[in-house]
This record gives C-alpha cells, structure tokens and sequence, in this order.
C-alpha cells in the first residue's frame, strides 16, 4: 500500500455519523483508483473521529469501507469546541501528513477546515463540486465561483494535505466493500488547550415538521415572482401530490417572510438538492440558487417572464402566471 | 465596544448570469457589472451598529481591495461606521483566503497599535463572489483568538462591555450556542438582521469621518505570506457549467398546459398519489 493518506473527516452527530463522510469515502474509494495508476498502489482511506465514538458509531465506521478509523479521544474532547477540536486534528496531521483532507461543509466542517489551513499552513478549497486527477497526478478541486455560473479549479500543489470541504448532497454515496478497519486510538496533547475561549451552553434542535428537502423525492419550490404569502400555499397543495415531497424556497422568498424554515433554501447558501422532481415557480434563475439544482432529474420551471435565466436550465419551461398554471395543475392532479 | 469589521467589494450577485467565460481569452469577463458591499458583510456593520448603540466605543470597517474600493467603503461609513481602512496594493492582488486573511490580521493589528484595541471583528460569514467562508475563521486564528462562524444570533447584557458573549451559530439540524469570550472574531450571516438604509445625512457625514490606506509598506508584511506568493492555493482554469439540458416549452391554455405536464411528469416515473394527502 502506498504511504499516501486520504483522510476524511466523520462528523459525530449526536451518536450518528453525518451523511457527508460516507458521500466523501465513496469519492475518495473512486479517486483512489486513479491514485493507483500513478502510485502503483491505493492511498489508505481514513476517517477521523474526535471525541468518544460509542460503540454503534465506531461499528459504523470500521465497516464503512474505510481502512483505518483514528479516533482521537481526550477529556477535553466531550463537547464540541472549535478551538480545541481543531488542535487536536491538527495534531494528527503533523503526525501522519495527509496527502488529502476532505471535510463535509457542514457547520462544523467549514469551522474546522480553514482553521487547520491556518494551522498547517496550506490550502484549503470550499464547497468543492468535483475532485479529480489530472493527467499529470494533480489534485484537482472544482470550486463554484459567483454563485456557481464560473467552475474554477484550485491546486494546492506545495504544501499538505490538501484540504478540501464539499457540500451534503454533493457526491452520492456508493456501496463499499466493508474492510474491517484497523481503529487506530491518538491522545493530542491538550494541557495548553484553553475550554473556556468558546462554550457550547446548549444545543437549540430544529423540530422538523416535514421531509427536509434534500431527502425530497419531489421538491416544489418558490421565489420571488409567488408575489405573496397568500399565493405560496398553492405549493402546498401541488406538493401534497406527490410521495416524499417538500416545499422549497429562494432567498429571495425568504427575505419576505413568506415561509420562515430557512433550512428549506435551495442553492449557495443553502442546500444543495438532488429529486426526481424539481418544480420551480417564480423563480428567475439566480446562480446561487440554480447551482442547488442542477442535478435535479426533472427541472419544470413556472415564470410569467419568458426570457427568465432559469429556463437555460430546466427541461420544461412554462411561461404564465404561477396562479393560474398551479390552479390548474392542481386541479389536473385531483383527477389522478 | 471597539469593532472592526471586514467588508469586501463584490460584483453585484444580482447580476451573475451576466457573468461570463471569454471564448477567446479564456478569462473572466465581468465588464458592467457594477461593485456592490457584499451583503453579508452589510449585516456585519448592522451588527456592529447595534452592539455600538447599547456599548458606545467605535467602529472601523476594513476592505482588503484594489483602490476604487474606497467607494464601497464610504458606503458603510454612510451607514454608521466611524472609521475606515483600505488595504490596498499590488503586492496583495491573486491572494487566497489564507493569504487575503493574514493580510488583512497585519491591518487590524496595525490599527489597533494606533488607539484603542479591538473588543471584536465582525465579518460577514461569506462573499458572494468567492463565497469560500473561510474568512472569520483564518482572521480569528491568525489573530490568535476566538472566532465561530455562521453566527445569527448575537446576544450581548448589560451597559458595559462584556467579557463574554452568547452567540447562535447555525447548523444542520437547528442552532448551537455558545458562549464566546472577547476580543472575536464572528462571521454573520445575513440571517442576523436587515441592513438599515443609508440617509443623505449619513452620506454627507461619511465624507469627513477619518479614511486611512495601508499599501504593502505600511504593513511591513512578511512577503511570502502575501499575493499569490503567499496563497498556498492556485487558480487552475475556470470554465462554465454544462447544464445538458434541451427546454421544451409547454404552450396552451393552463389547462393543457397541466395536462402535458402532468403527462411528462408520469413518464418519468414519478408517483402522482391519487386524492393527494401526502403532506398532512
């Protein structure tokens, strides 16, 4: 096996692993055959772990098709503490030197990932939407840039690792071949490490009334041209049709308070969504909220405005007033 | 309360479709699209509004940007705050976030060893254009203090300022908090408020608040942390996104309309469930 290491972060969330590790694992098992070419041997996958893993967490990793798990553990390491938790990493990394470091761009990982890059002293790419190698063995990472219209690709080609954070939703996780990975205990050395600069006091958890849009089958969403708040609950109805589905928003929706879940924005600074179904109603077809989209199956787009920027990306465009057209899908629907 | 805040110039994400890849060039041809104040990095100065109404103390706004970036500076100081500086040289063009950060620490830690010291950095969590976020958390560590991200809530007690304050930071499943002790770092989001509108009064007293310009001699930076030099990070090619789809536009009446779409929608195998009630 080739001394090269990938590591990937695996965010502990309360006693399940985030979705984003086993999406990364799944890219990196893919990158590591590219890998091989060059190498003439794969890179060891690891994940890396802060914090007391419990027994059903560090069952899920050893059998995620990883090769080795690190868990590093401290007393220090019980509550989540940026400050702390990126030392300790950071520790591990002078020990081992990843060759790559992938993180999720969860809220913790976009905390964690420039703060090693400080740490480390090298690169850090945010919100990758691909990884690769080029013909030359270069690591490639494909950053969207002004709300995802321009790709740009960054290097990080004298420094290690090189560290790169994509979004949940981004990669699809694939069905690895567990290995029964090696867990590999580190103890940083935290006695320095002050706990007391950033203090969790309490976790504020969302109760979640409907399906989250990114596990959405189907995902009506709306924007500006809705007009009103009396208007959105016509993407209600159009929704309760549909098996798995969820309402979704713009920014711009958002900012006039006509649905207050912010967790439903689609796009940059929001989620990045993959249904079967993408169904967009006065939407003007913003980068940042089309590049949350596009690996949609089927983007049908409603918009009074016949030359919308959104209907360059959608399978079926309609021009015509949101209300009208939903009254009638809804009503061609009811005699399903 | 003393706060510096970091703000960024960024074409105007209203206007990104218009942005372009030149086919010739192969550069980024962003000609008419007017500079804008990154609109997260507005919600920082409001942020630093608010906490200076109930503190009192001052407010300087940083922008690391080529020098027509006063403009936008003037802006902010238009909007309330007190004091601003424009890092701005050649010597720190092609910067990534790594780099742009250290850069602008030299311009805080400078600022700070001509008066008062910082109590806080507010920052918006990210720009438009880059959108990157890793801004707040390189400043805060390079500075060496505390510094979270993703912040929308900021709670702060008493008349005085404090030693410590309660924060929301948002994630996934709903809101942390936490109590973050000063001088911080906080990149906001713009959930955290509504920027207030500038006044023509607030323009005309913009105009003769003090503006300071630090080029690459006035930090004394160590040079090969600094520009593209300093930027661990390089630029590859940058390309536009194929989008691979052909549109088909559905025409009639909204009732043929509904009836072709549902038709497609069918065809590709997703469930229509009859009588409806799948969101109750």
């Amino acid at each position: 096996m080739s001394n090269k290491k990938i590591f990937i972060y695996a965010e502990n969330d309360c006693g399940t692993i985030e979705n984003a590790y086993f999406e990364l694992l799944s890219k990196a098992a893919a990158l590591n055959e590219k890998l091989t070419e060059f190498d003439g041997s794969p890179a060891q996958l690891c994940a890396v772990a802060v914090g007391e893993l419990g027994e059903d967490v560090q069952k899920s990793l050893v059998e995620s098709g990883a090769d080795v798990v690190y868990s590093i553990r401290d007393e220090k390491l019980g509550v989540y503490n940026p400050a702390v938790y990126s030392e300790a990493v950071a520790q591990l990394c002078r020990r081992d030197t990843p060759y790559i470091f992938l993180f999720g761009s969860t809220a913790m990982g976009t905390e964690l990932a420039p703060t090693l890059g400080v740490k480390l002293h090298t690169g850090v790419s945010a919100h990758c939407v691909d990884l690769r190698f080029d013909d030359s063995g270069a690591f490639v990472q494909d950053v969207p840039a002004f709300g995802g219209k321009v790709i740009g690709e960054i290097l990080t080609p004298y420094t290690l690792p090189q560290i790169a954070t994509v979004k949940p939703g981004i990669f699809q996780r694939a069905e690895l071949a567990a290995k029964a990975a090696e867990v590999k205990e580190f103890s940083p050395s935290l006695e320095n490490a002050a706990t007391d600069g950033i203090v969790l006091k309490e976790v504020h958890i969302k109760e979640r009334i409907s399906l989250p849009v990114e596990q959405a089958d189907t995902i009506i969403c709306g924007g500006f041209g809705m007009g009103c708040d009396e208007n959105w609950e016509a993407l209600d109805k159009i929704a309760n049709y549909f098996e798995k589905s969820a309402v979704g928003c713009t920014r711009p929706a958002l900012d006039e308070d006509w649905t207050d879940d912010d967790g439903t924005m689609i796009g940059t600074s929001g989620k990045t969504v993959r249904p079967k179904l993408y169904i967009g109603v006065g939407i003007s077809g913003a980068m940042h909220h089309v590049c949350g989209i596009s690996d949609a199956e089927l983007i049908v787009s409603i918009n009074k405005d016949e030359n919308a920027d959104i209907f360059n990306v959608s399978d079926i465009k309609i021009v015509g007033d949101a209300v009208k057209i939903l009254t009638a899908v809804e009503e061609r629907l009811a005699q399903e | 309360m003393n706060i510096g805040v970091l703000v960024k110039p960024v074409p105007d994400p209203e206007q990104y479709n218009s942005i372009a890849i030149d086919p010739e060039t192969k550069r980024l041809n962003r000609a008419g699209v007017p500079a804008i104040v990154n609109p997260a990095d507005k919600c920082a100065v409001e942020a630093a509004i608010t906490l200076k109404e109930k503190f009192g103390g001052r407010i300087v706004v940083f922008a690391m940007a080529p020098p027509d970036g006063r403009e936008k500076l003037m802006e902010v100081l238009a909007m309330g705050a007190d004091e601003a500086v424009l890092v701005s040289d050649r010597e720190f063009g092609g910067a990534d976030t790594l780099a742009t950060s250290y850069t602008l620490v030299k311009a805080i830690e400078k600022k700070a060893s001509e008066g008062d010291t910082f109590d806080l950095i507010l920052s918006g969590n990210e720009s438009a254009d880059g959108a990157t976020g890793h801004v707040p958390a390189q400043v805060g560590e390079q500075l060496g203090c505390n510094h979270l991200s993703a912040v929308v809530q900021i709670d702060a007690e008493g008349d005085e300022t404090p030693e410590s304050l309660m924060v929301f930071q948002k994630f996934e499943n709903g809101k942390n908090e936490f109590e973050i002790r000063l001088p911080a770092v906080i990149g906001v989001t713009r959930d955290i408020n509504k920027p207030r509108y500038t006044s023509a009064m607030g323009v005309i007293k913009a105009k003769k608040k003090p503006f300071d310009t630090y080029d690459s001699e006035a930090l004394s930076p160590d040079k090969t942390r600094i520009g593209i030099e300093g930027s661990p990070t390089k630029a590859g090619a940058i390309f536009t996104p194929d989008t691979g789809r052909k549109t088909v536009e559905l025409t009639g009446s909204p009732e043929e309309i509904a009836d072709e779409l549902v038709k497609r929608i069918k065809a590709t195998g997703v469930k229509i469930i009859s009588g409806g009630g799948c969101r109750e």
